[in-house]
């Protein structure tokens, strides 16, 4: 093969880096070999990453391909039962499943408690930050990065033996306080006949849960509906007004804001606290994990108080980056501690913030091992605890309905794909 | 990271050298060791029905038509493609079209006697889930090799075959078809008591007479015409031995054939789960109740299980 | 800005040369463990068979090492080598062993596909049908001597078999059963007396002083009369039999002496049986009355917390089965208590529910645990399943299940005294209603039912959400009905695979084949009837055609 018919011609030494007038055949010769020495280079860096794109397609991207295949597939796992049955799976998912759909009920309320459970780290954060002395901010960085080595499960089953009826801490911490029996108080009077005092009366209770039903629908989860399609409204009136002033903006922000918190609210109020009395306070031995209605609040509490360690450090790192100028700017300006949260930190750390609840919500929507090991297969008593993942297990694992789960967890790849890109777009960052 | 580690490009070659050999190693792994008959058997009897494909096409390529090593080639090719997984149309068009040829061109007449009963396999299951069941062709294609062979054993198990696709349409008014698939194998059986499958078509027969039919004085007729002959799923029986037992005491009056069943149940199939009834059965009828080894392991202090509660303790 | 190189190199090249120098030395350590594994598995003067097994629960590696050194006085030249691995480790390893063809010569089957799937046992195992129905040459000494291998232990060697192969692919070693553990310090204690209750009544009666003990001792929050390792399903399970056995003769269509799920479907249908039949509401009351004198809440107890507990003398009586019986009996020893295991107590004739009772639940038909499979790649797979003999002999499997305080299989084998309780009971009856019929129904049980007997849900609910689930046809009954039918016909199908290669293998080397085995396969395709069956059953019993029910939920008909 002749070198000079394909250009393959070393570039004169220095040559590569010269200006040479337009047209000249040095020019194109030294461009070529000054193109071909780097495109060496690029091929062997390529070829170096081959092994990890091959992992990558073989071990990420192939089983979701086979994911997407077989959610079209009526298979249970064996090569003797693979049928193609078109959009049967996704179209008995949204109409033959009721339990699928409850499971997001409880997503939903443990995205919201998620949120507000995000707060604690970020704080933690910001008072590490403003730790005046490096010694002993070096001493609480190390004590948060140690539980990182402690397993999960270690940490599940220390939670669960907290739960306990009879032996775990929390019980014995709300006996010894009194707390348990302002509990049972609470159960009793809330659980009000129409007669009782309490917070939430049957009276309400009905009127809320039922007469405002609507296409089979309660009125709290219309209300949260709502707040989610104002959310569209506002996404689209911005993106229609993107480079002038957007007078109802603020209108549908707040009315999404108003609807979601305030149907939030009622329906951890009133979906998941029932209006007949539990008894299970009264003995001391009330069983967090056991009874159907405490089950979302024992979730909920799960962790207490909330401070994730790698969530700390990643806004910790936020944080770092932010350049002591600006705080000499604000103290200069007379802002105090709470504006320099408000003003500065929290805006600065919104990357931080954003990345964060992307992974929350990913494990939020996802997560199953969790409800299995906690509460088993079928999510506890009630199935109070099922949420999608663990819906989707049992439909592969309990029922050899594999193709199915896989249809379950496309509608999910979706779902957390749409939030995603919501997230990316809407949760304003500040630079 | 493997740049920093290698650094220069002298290395960088090196490294692309070790994968080549490595991948010709991976290769060489992977690839049959030699494709013929030996390894083809292999395959087979591991169910490797790709591997099997490979092997036999590659032995097709050089096999000269008609000979030995041909007709179980094409024969092996054929219930290859007949159970690969996942079948579809084309894999079972396949498998006819190999069949067909054993048929048309092999010498070795059981190869042609089993690509007959094939056809009449691929006819009868549904296959992949486009296919449709033919009875009527299944059928036919049994029948054809009864005309073929009557005096092979195969043609026994071709009868069988043939009756079963009666018996299984359930469907039919009035059983009309239950019934002549009955009738064929009773005709078959007079001929030929002794033949291999006798044992397997009375059980079917009976089975047939017992539902559908709910002819239980012929079910039980049948079953004990099994019991002669011996019966094929050893160890196994129990169920049978039980519906026996129950269509003589509670149907047809006749304790002397229940107490017979009851007692194999003790002495052959005593854990099938049925034994324990069995006894207290015999007694009922008023028989004497035969021993059993597994009772033998029972700890003489406990109580019986019947009416009462029982315990059974220990203090380590 | 200029940048001080030197510091920063050693340091970089310390951190790495530790990191490689650790790589290199963990990388050698491995080379040289292998080889020398290697070379001693392949020493050609002495005949090694390796057994791996995941069974770490305490004793039984010790209990397997005292039958191997008796079989190796048996067999001079021969050394058996056990390999306990992890069972959450067991899956990867076995798999990885198989692939690249070092597998064990016996491996127990089970944790991995490869190990439970059809399609890989054939590839990898030795079928076990022509050899076991030859006597045990180690029974030459006992009454067992001429009866066939199989039929000498207690399950007839069920655990080994593969339905879908149609072969047995494995020895059973040992067998498992559910009992309940009594602290009978404790109940002394509490009742007065440590005497052991006979019946229902008493043990309720029990359950109930105990209550009154902690109250009067202060302990009302710390003393549970009972805990079970596996929630109240389990002692529900042991109690079905008892109460519903009396159904068989009107629920058993097919005669075959059991209730099938798809039976009890149509009497469900046909009001044949209902959840307000006495015999049901006795089952169903009668658990309620155990679960409340179990913890509050029980379903979020665990297996290792009801252990705990029991172990604690926080509990009276603890409900597991025979493979936690050892542990158990070490941390009464600890905890200085008097153990006692009795089976689940019945209730008598005269007490209540006792006129529902017709018997109890023979264990006769349980199904062998602890098997293991022969390798194909074997070296000395005749060595291997020589001591799979002698494992299961009376003499071996005494060895084995009494030193591992398990229960034996081999029929005659005596028990250690703590397993004498656990040997299977072959006196009672077997059919039982059986209401989870679909997964969806089972998942209403699992979930619904145990909210009644926590005391947190009226029977009603149950009973509403029960009815609303079982009679929905796109996914209770009717559905499940389908699926029944759908792999029937599949069932048949899968046999064509394995009855085409026996066929085809018979052709090509005559006699080369079992003809018991085809025949066999050819029966139990005959009578699944392609499924047919199902759809008759479904027009007779269900007055429906079943292409309209199930045409608008299912995809795919014949």
């Amino acid at each position: 093969m002749s070198t000079t018919n394909t250009g393959l011609t070393r570039a004169p030494a220095g040559g590569a880096g010269k200006i040479h007038p337009p047209g000249s055949t040095g020019v194109a010769q030294s461009a070529i070999a000054g193109y071909w020495q780097r495109s060496k280079l690029y091929l062997v860096l390529m070829g170096l990453m081959l092994p990890s794109i091959a992992g990558l397609i073989l071990f990420t991207y192939y089983p979701q391909y086979g994911a997407i295949k077989y959610s079209f597939f009526d298979w249970d796992g064996s090569e003797s039962r693979e049928e193609f049955i078109g959009w049967k799976n996704y179209t008995d998912a949204f109409t033959v499943d009721p339990l699928f759909w409850q499971s997001f009920k409880l997503v939903l309320i443990l995205l919201a408690a998620n949120v507000l459970k995000m707060w604690p780290s970020i704080m933690a954060a910001i008072v590490l930050h403003r730790l005046k002395s490096e010694r002993f901010q070096y001493i609480y960085r190390v004590l948060f990065v140690v539980p990182m080595i402690i397993p999960g499960v270690v940490s599940l089953l220390v939670w669960k033996s907290f739960y306990d009826g009879n032996t775990g801490a929390l019980n014995a911490f709300l006996n010894a306080t009194g707390l348990m029996s302002a509990l049972d108080w609470l159960d009793r009077t809330m659980a009000g006949d129409g007669t009782s005092v309490g917070l939430v009366n049957t009276g309400i209770a009905k009127a809320v849960r039922d007469q405002f039903e609507i296409f089979g629908i309660h009125g709290i989860w219309w209300m949260i509906i709502i707040g989610v399609l104002l959310i569209i409204a506002r996404m689209i009136s911005g993106n229609i007004k993107k480079n002038r002033a957007n007078p109802i903006a603020p209108y549908l922000s707040g009315g999404a804001a108003l609807m979601i918190i305030v149907g939030l609210a009622l329906a951890l109020v009133f979906c998941t606290w029932p209006t007949r009395p539990m008894n299970v306070f009264s003995m001391g031995t009330t069983p967090w994990l056991g009874n159907p209605n405490l089950i979302i609040p024992s979730v909920i509490f799960w962790g207490f108080p909330w401070v994730g360690t790698v969530g700390v450090l990643i806004y910790l790192a936020g944080l770092q980056n932010i350049s002591i100028d600006v705080y000499e700017a604000a103290e200069l300006d007379g802002v105090g501690s709470i504006g320099k949260f408000f003003q500065i930190e929290l805006p600065l750390i919104m990357t931080q913030v954003r990345i964060n609840l992307i992974f929350m919500t990913i494990g939020t929507i996802t997560d199953y091992g969790f409800f299995l090991l906690l509460l088993g297969p079928y999510g506890g008593p009630g199935s109070k605890g099922m949420v999608p993942g663990l819906y989707m297990y049992s439909a592969a694992f309990i029922e050899q309905r594999f193709g199915y789960a896989c249809a379950l967890g496309m509608i999910l790849f979706v779902i957390l794909l749409s939030i995603t890109i919501f997230y990316q777009r809407y949760v304003r960052v500040d630079k | 990271m493997l740049v920093f580690v290698l650094g220069d490009g002298g290395r960088v070659k090196n490294l692309s050298i070790c994968l080549i050999l490595l991948s010709i190693c991976f290769a060489s792994g992977f690839a049959p060791a030699q494709d013929d008959l030996a390894g083809a058997r292999v395959a087979l009897a591991e169910l490797e029905w790709r591997g099997a494909i490979r092997r036999y096409t590659a032995i097709l390529e050089t096999a000269k038509p008609g000979s030995a090593e041909w007709t179980e080639a094409t024969y092996g090719l054929g219930i290859s493609h007949h159970h690969v997984q996942p079948p579809s149309s084309e894999t079972i068009s396949a498998a006819m079209r190999q069949y067909q040829q054993i048929i048309d061109q092999a010498s070795d007449q059981r190869y042609v006697a089993r690509a007959m009963m094939n056809i009449g396999r691929v006819h009868e299951l549904r296959d992949y889930p486009e296919d449709v069941v033919d009875l009527t062709k299944a059928r036919e294609a049994y029948e054809k090799v009864v005309a073929r062979f009557p005096n092979d054993p195969i043609a026994g198990e071709a009868v069988l075959r043939a009756a079963s696709t009666l018996v299984m349409a359930f469907d039919e008014p009035n059983y009309e078809q239950v019934k002549s698939g009955i009738t064929m194998l009773e005709k078959w059986l007079a001929a030929h008591p002794d033949d291999a499958l006798a044992s397997v078509m009375w059980q079917y027969i009976g089975d047939a007479y017992f539902r559908p039919l709910a002819d239980y004085e012929n079910a039980l007729r049948a079953y004990e015409n099994v019991d002669r002959l011996g019966w094929t799923d050893q160890g196994n029986q129990g169920p049978w031995y039980w519906r026996a037992a129950q269509l003589a005491e509670r149907f047809l009056d006749k304790p002397d054939i229940a107490a017979k069943y009851y007692a194999k149940i003790i002495m052959e199939t005593p854990n099938s789960g049925k034994a324990y009834e069995s006894m207290e059965s015999l007694r009922r009828l008023g028989k004497p109740v035969p021993s059993s080894p597994l009772f033998e392991t029972v700890a003489p202090s406990t109580q019986p299980a019947a009416g009462t509660a029982s315990t059974q303790r220990s203090e380590p | 800005m200029s940048i001080d190189t030197r510091a920063e190199k050693p340091a970089r090249l310390g951190g790495n040369l530790l990191g490689v120098t650790m790589l290199v030395v963990a990388f050698v350590v491995s080379l040289i463990v292998s080889t020398v594994n290697t070379l001693r598995i392949e020493r050609p003067n002495e005949t090694i068979i390796r057994i791996a097994h995941w069974q770490l629960e305490k004793g039984y590696r010790e209990a397997l090492d005292i039958a191997i050194k008796e079989y190796q006085r048996r067999n001079p030249g021969v050394k058996i080598e056990q390999m306990g691995v992890t069972e959450k480790l067991y899956n990867q390893w076995i798999n990885t062993q198989l692939i690249s063809g070092t597998a064990p010569d016996l491996c127990e089957m089970g944790q991995s596909n490869m190990l439970t799937k059809d399609e890989y046992t054939v590839k990898y195992f030795i079928p076990l049908s022509n050899l076991i129905t030859r006597p045990n040459p180690y029974n030459a000494n006992n009454n067992l001597k001429d009866t066939p291998w199989k039929e000498t232990l207690l399950d007839g060697m069920r655990g080994g078999f593969r339905e879908g192969l149609q072969e047995y692919y494995g020895v059973p070693t040992t067998l498992i059963s559910m009992r309940l553990f009594v602290n009978r310090t404790l109940l002394k204690q509490a009742t007065g007396s440590d005497a052991l209750p006979e019946t229902f009544g008493e043990w309720m009666a029990q359950c109930r002083a105990i209550r009154e003990y902690a109250k009067k001792t202060g302990q009302e929050r710390s003393l549970i009369p009972i805990v079970s390792c596996y929630g109240i399903q389990s002692i529900k399970g042991t109690y079905e039999v008892p109460f519903t056995s009396s159904y068989e003769r009107e629920l058993d269509l097919d005669l075959n002496g059991d209730v099938l799920p798809i039976e009890t479907y149509i009497g469900y249908r046909k009001k044949q049986v209902t959840l307000q039949d006495p015999s049901m509401q006795a089952l169903f009351k009668s658990m309620k009355m155990v679960g409340d004198q179990m913890q509050l809440g029980f379903s979020g107890m665990d297996r290792q917390t009801a252990q705990y507990t029991f172990a604690n003398q926080r509990a009276a009586f603890l409900s597991t089965g025979s493979w936690d019986a050892s542990g158990v009996a070490q941390q009464a020893e600890t905890s200085g208590f008097d153990l006692a295991v009795i089976q689940m107590p019945l209730p008598a004739e005269d007490e209540e529910f006792g006129a529902y009772i017709r018997g109890r639940q023979n264990e006769a038909s349980s199904n062998g645990a602890g098997v293991y499979g022969v390798y194909k790649n074997s070296k000395h797979a005749e060595q291997a399943l020589d001591f799979m003999m002698f494992l299961t002999s009376r003499e071996g499997n005494e060895i084995l299940n009494q030193n591992s305080e398990w229960p034996p299989l081999t029929i005659g084998a005596k028990p250690s005294k703590l397993m004498e309780p656990f040997q299977p009971d072959p006196r009672g009856y077997n059919a039982r209603v059986n209401l989870g019929f679909g997964p969806r129904v089972s998942q209403v049980i699992n979930a619904e039912l145990v909210n009644y007997f926590q005391g947190f849900a009226p029977f009603s609910e149950f009973e509403r959400i029960y009815n609303e689930v079982i009679l929905d046809p796109r996914r209770g009954g009717d559905w499940a009905w389908w699926n029944e039918y759908d792999l029937r016909r599949r069932d048949v199908r899968n046999k064509e695979r394995v009855l085409a290669q026996d066929l085809a293998l018979e052709l090509i080397t005559p006699g080369s084949r079992d003809p018991n085995r085809t025949r066999r396969a050819v029966l139990q395709q005959l009578t699944r009837y392609n499924g047919t069956d199902y759809l008759w059953l479904f027009r007779t019993e269900r007055e429906a055609d079943p292409f309209v029910a199930w045409k608008d939920f299912q995809p795919v008909f014949p």
